[in-house]
């Protein structure tokens, strides 16, 4: 979400997860929105270098690494208070590029394992759940009641200028 | 279909609970074209991301597959496809073990 236009970005949190001997980052990004009464949030996922490539080769035990990334995200989007959003986002294009498109539909199926167990710790405050699928990208969305039909969501669609399409009710 | 499980140990999981996790009929694609590779990273990532380890093995197991909706049978024998041809090519070394890019 960083970066666009009606996205005011006004801080930045971030947490290192050491696991097997590499480090990963965990940055969640706080936006004000116009409308919106407490913050959006955005979660990114990085090695401590700010991309994953330094991590290509070495082979860590799957199981863990989904378990600890789970927890991690949960513990630091439990914690937070005024929130009205919390989401993240695959970009595809590159990972179909470098590592073909069934590495592409593997990630999003892990993308979206998170997006479900994530918002089971955040549904009492977001209750809704949305994927949406972009071109070059897929996004998962929590929020409250019916964000989807608000013209901050309504804009930013729009301003992908993109094909889209809206899945709501993931789970 | 053998799993590496979070102590390192390898353990049996139920075919019934990867053709679970395989056919997710919420998940749209071609499964059938996944290589032996990528069931291995599907199958772990999944079951990292959903186990709770307030629960023993077992529970675990039986909550999973309960969580996903019921796949047509078409997908469930190409799921089960995709479990013996893994059985098969994936050496035990490797069960559950891959960068952490192809997660993340």
């Amino acid at each position: 979400m960083a970066g666009h236009p009606a996205l005011n970005q006004i801080k930045t949190e971030s947490s290192i997860l050491d696991f097997s001997g590499l480090r990963y980052k965990i940055s969640l990004s706080f936006h004000q929105i116009d409308g919106l009464s407490g913050h959006a949030v955005g979660i990114k996922f990085s090695d401590a270098k700010d991309s994953m490539d330094s991590s290509k080769k070495v082979p860590v035990n799957g199981m863990q690494l989904g378990k600890a990334l789970g927890k991690r995200i949960v513990e630091m989007a439990g914690n937070l208070d005024n929130i009205s959003f919390l989401g993240f986002y695959l970009l595809t294009d590159d990972i179909e590029q470098t590592r073909g498109r069934l590495a592409v539909r593997a990630k999003t199926r892990l993308y979206k394992a998170q997006a479900v167990q994530i918002h089971k710790n955040v549904s009492h405050k977001l209750p809704q759940l949305t994927q949406v699928n972009v071109d070059g990208g897929v996004a998962w969305g929590m929020g409250e009641n019916n964000f989807i039909s608000k013209p901050q969501f309504q804009l930013f669609i729009s301003e992908l200028s993109k094909e889209t399409e809206v899945i709501d009710h993931v789970n | 279909m053998l799993i590496r499980y979070l102590d390192d140990n390898l353990r049996d999981i139920p075919d019934e609970l990867a053709i679970a996790i395989l056919a997710d009929p919420t998940s749209e694609e071609d499964i059938s074209e996944y290589t032996s590779h990528w069931v291995n990273v599907i199958v772990h990532g999944v079951l990292g991301t959903m186990f709770d380890e307030d629960k023993n093995f077992e529970e675990n197991v039986s909550d999973i597959i309960s969580k996903f909706p019921q796949a047509p049978e078409s997908r469930k024998a190409q799921a089960l496809e995709l479990i013996k041809a893994y059985n098969i090519e994936v050496e035990d070394c490797d069960i559950g073990m891959f960068p952490a890019s192809d997660m993340i």
